[in-house]
């Protein structure tokens, strides 16, 4: 795969679960959509535990076999999203509802890394007037469709997580699974 | 008290199982858009000239010369180290190497020492502070700043044809609108590297000895650029 192709693809992606965070919200706000975060709720573990392994599979991939050397800031990024992608893993195997607040910070800290990168990308002189000549925080390898950068990716897979994490709801406790109550407020 | 789970699981079940095969669908649609959307990446354009060309005088493209956005680049003498991140520069005061290599269309540019004053401009065309300032050193040129005796040179580093801005030779001539000679570095960046560079904008100047005399990394526009080039040269 160019590239090209490879930028566009993760781009896509990238964009998809921006998409479905703000769904998530959308579902959120809208008393008919309630219901539907209650069915997500078991699943949502899972489902962020893929968006971080699919996030941490595409920055290997952009750097192993694209030869994009990470600059510092990635290494932060990496750092906040590889973890994640560990203690989701471990939290929806054993169908932990207190993986949340294991994930949360770390996807926080992901998200304000991710967001600070993306915007000294576009207003570089925020941070150094120099470029590095090896892995320059301020210059985005490329920019997918105008503006996803791998820094943007990286925002939106935070992103997603945390709307995963926060926004969909689990029944109170095995016993009562037919019932959905907002399991949010008890981690 | 069973009633409600038994009607509740296949409705949960449906959504996840809608969800998850959404989710699979965009990622197989985003993966045959970006392939077939997308061609082989751009190729870096290396010139050459043949061996039976005289590199001391300009080339022609009918002498079998290919034009290139890279250039072997030799560098006669001893290599600079790099440039310290504060503090005194070492290499103030010691002699520069000399720099042989081509412009983009294959005729030769060499950087003589001890031909100088000489200032040296190491540009990257996907740097954003790069294309600030070569815009300011061609303001600073219109302005009349630039010392007479001084000679100035641009030099285009680190090209890399999958990043913004390439190819570097139509961008320092269009959009820079950079009239001093260009010398292209190599694909290894190793003019770059022999002067001491690690990051762009790189300037190094060459006093009429053949000495370093000043050197420095980053943006400082116009005016810093003038301070520098008359403390140097002072």
């Amino acid at each position: 795969m160019s590239l090209l192709a490879a930028e566009r693809f993760f781009s896509m992606l990238a964009l998809v679960a921006l998409a479905g965070a703000f769904g998530l919200v959308v579902l959120r706000l809208v008393p008919a959509g309630r219901p539907v975060l209650d069915d997500l709720g078991p699943a949502a573990r899972w489902m962020a535990f893929a968006v971080a392994a699919t996030a941490t599979l595409g920055s290997l991939y952009f750097s192993g076999l694209q030869n994009l050397t990470p600059c510092r800031l990635c290494w932060y990024q990496r750092i906040a999203m590889y973890s994640s992608a560990v203690v989701l893993f471990v939290g929806a195997l054993r169908r932990d509802r207190d993986v949340r607040w294991y994930a949360l910070p770390l996807a926080g800290i992901g998200l304000v890394i991710s967001g600070y990168h993306y915007l000294i990308e576009w207003f570089p002189n925020l941070e150094t007037g120099t470029c590095d000549a090896f892995a320059p925080c301020s210059t985005p390898y490329f920019r997918g469709f105008g503006f996803v950068s791998l820094a943007f990716m990286a925002s939106c897979g935070f992103i997603a997580i945390i709307a995963l994490l926060t926004l969909t709801r689990e029944p109170n406790s095995p016993g009562r699974e037919g019932h959905h109550g907002n399991a949010n407020d008890q981690g | 008290m069973a009633t409600p789970t038994t009607k509740a699981e296949p409705k949960k079940n449906r959504t996840v199982l809608f969800i998850v095969l959404g989710v699979a669908a965009a990622i197989i649609v985003s993966g045959i858009v970006a392939l077939l959307s997308s061609g082989d990446d751009p190729a870096l354009s290396v010139g050459t000239v043949p061996a039976s060309v005289d590199g001391s005088t300009p080339a022609a493209t009918g002498d079998g010369v290919v034009r290139g956005e890279v250039w072997p680049v030799t560098i006669d003498g001893t290599p600079l180290p790099g440039l310290p991140d504060s503090g005194a520069d070492p290499v103030i005061g010691t002699v520069a190497p000399g720099l042989s290599g081509f412009t983009f269309d294959g005729s030769p540019v060499v950087v003589d020492p001890s031909k100088g004053p000489v200032m040296l401009v190491f540009l990257a065309h996907w740097c954003p502070h790069c294309n600030r300032e070569a815009p300011e050193i061609m303001q600073w040129k219109a302005d009349g700043g630039v010392p007479a005796e001084l000679q100035v040179i641009g030099v285009t580093t680190a090209v890399d044809p999958t990043r913004d801005k390439y190819p570097p030779s139509s961008w320092i001539t269009d959009e820079m609108q950079w009239t001093y000679p260009v010398l292209a570095d190599s694909e290894a960046s190793q003019a770059f590297t022999g002067m001491g560079g690690s990051g762009f904008p790189y300037v190094v100047i060459v006093g009429a000895d053949g000495t370093v005399l000043d050197r420095w990394s980053g943006e400082i526009g116009r005016d810093g650029i003038q301070a520098r080039v008359d403390a140097a040269l002072a």
